[in-house]
């Protein structure tokens, strides 16, 4: 009875947490308040509500009136779509602007690690961490560029069981320019046929 | 002679004009650590009951709510974004002390412009008859000293289709929990008061005033008698808690 109450809170704990690290973002959310935003994501057999305010956000399991944006869609497209990626299909109901305005809020969250990290650990070391930490992330970036350039060569290129993007997307357009032709030839055949049987449809 | 009517403030017998004064007393002494201590002595399941309460309660926005024993404000604070900027919410208390704490945290929290603060005895509301959407009294009843003057009062101050929702202790139901749950109350519990509020005997009271409330069945019998119709109760934690909800039509 109480386990959609502790999704709930436990959730509002860690949102207003991470928020909380980002001075800038409690003004904007601020300009939220009094709009209610319903996340339903698939195959939980639940809905969150979260009301934005000057003070974080609340997120509550239940709530009888209308939301101002309903968001529903699988878990994992949702959390794609709150860090800024493009996500899978989802479905928005509602005040659609309100629901862009409070993700983009998230995706900008402007979080400097390297200042709250420096409160531990003093300023130095905190420095070195973040150096190290900044090196570490374009070196996994350069890394996995590589990676997917690399693999995509070699399936293309080398095995010859991918086509490469250009081919793919010639390929595509013959395919729409076809769909049309065919378009085009059916409601060519369609007319024909209304001329032969002198049936002159509907006006 | 005629004998003075008389009531119980945890295991004690005291004249029925004597309890609010002394329950006065007790929340006097504990209402700056109140918050610290229900987080203690509950683990933070306490938030989860007050969660599970405000749930039931089907406020929508612009709805009038009383909440009853408000103390340091946590129902009133989960409401609020329900009822939104158009809805209302009159906090009340008895006790100065903790209406106080309450009006200092949600003020804090940046919760102001739609809540009303009054001190007043839930025997005695002063409000209009049929002012509320919903009335909420969370781990406050069983400091009443007359119950159904109170259940009357609530029931007169909501609307027609309004709705009473009573979070309280209760009495275990779960198999095996009584046992626990009492050398809890009544070992730990004091102890714990002594420790962080500076204050056992407050907490006694507390464990004391829990086993002399009326049972989940008997409340719900003073609800119906009251004039609530549609009465229910769910039991929380095993029936360390339950939430009764009543609505009058």
């Amino acid at each position: 009875m109480l386990m959609p109450a502790a999704f709930a809170a436990g959730l509002e704990t860690a949102l207003n947490r991470y928020l909380s690290l980002d001075p800038d973002i409690l003004p904007q959310l601020a300009e939220l308040a009094g709009t209610v935003i319903a996340i339903e994501p698939e195959g939980l057999g639940m809905t969150l509500y979260l009301f934005p305010g000057a003070q974080g956000v609340q997120v509550m399991d239940c709530y009888d009136g209308k939301p101002t944006v309903r968001i529903r869609g699988a878990p994992l497209a949702l959390i794609q779509q709150w860090r800024g990626q493009s996500a899978g299909e989802m479905t928005v109901e509602g005040d659609a602007a309100t629901g862009q305005r409070f993700q983009a809020l998230l995706a900008r969250l402007d979080i400097d690690w390297e200042e709250h990290l420096s409160n531990v650990v003093g300023d130095a070391a905190a420095h070195q961490l973040g150096q190290f930490w900044h090196g570490f992330r374009n070196w996994g970036q350069q890394m996995s560029a590589m990676l997917l350039r690399d693999g995509s060569e070699y399936l293309q290129q080398e095995l010859r069981v991918l086509p490469s993007r250009p081919a793919v997307e010639s390929f595509l357009s013959a395919v729409d320019v076809l769909r049309e032709d065919t378009d085009r030839l059916e409601a060519r055949i369609v007319r024909l046929r209304r001329l032969l049987t002198g049936d002159n449809g509907p006006a | 002679m005629e004998k003075s009517e008389t009531t119980h403030f945890g295991y004690q017998t005291v004249a029925a004009s004597e309890k609010a004064h002394k329950v006065a007393e007790v929340f006097d002494s504990v209402a700056s650590r109140y918050d610290l201590m229900n987080d203690l002595m509950s683990l933070g399941v306490h938030r989860l009951w007050k969660r599970f309460a405000v749930s039931l309660t089907g406020l929508r926005p612009g709805d009038r709510v009383l909440d009853l024993a408000g103390g340091t404000g946590d129902l009133t604070y989960r409401m609020l974004p329900l009822v939104g900027l158009k809805g209302r919410i009159v906090l009340s208390d008895i006790n100065a002390s903790m209406l106080g704490g309450g009006r200092k945290r949600l003020v804090d929290e940046g919760a102001v412009g739609n809540i009303d603060y009054v001190q007043a005895d839930a025997e005695q509301l002063p409000f209009s008859d049929n002012t509320f959407h919903c009335i909420t009294i969370g781990f406050g009843l069983r400091n009443v000293t007359r119950k159904e003057r109170a259940l009357e009062a609530m029931y007169r101050a909501l609307k027609p289709g309004g709705r009473l929702i009573i979070l309280e202790f209760s009495h275990p139901v779960a198999p095996g929990l009584k046992p626990i749950y009492d050398l809890y109350s009544f070992a730990a519990l004091p102890i714990l008061g002594q420790l962080v509020a500076h204050d056992a005997a407050s907490y006694r009271y507390l464990a004391e005033s829990i086993r002399m409330h009326p049972d989940q069945e008997t409340l719900l019998r003073m609800l119906e008698s009251s004039g609530f119709e549609r009465c229910q109760y769910f039991n929380l934690s095993g029936g360390i808690v339950a939430v009764h909800r009543g609505y009058k039509f």
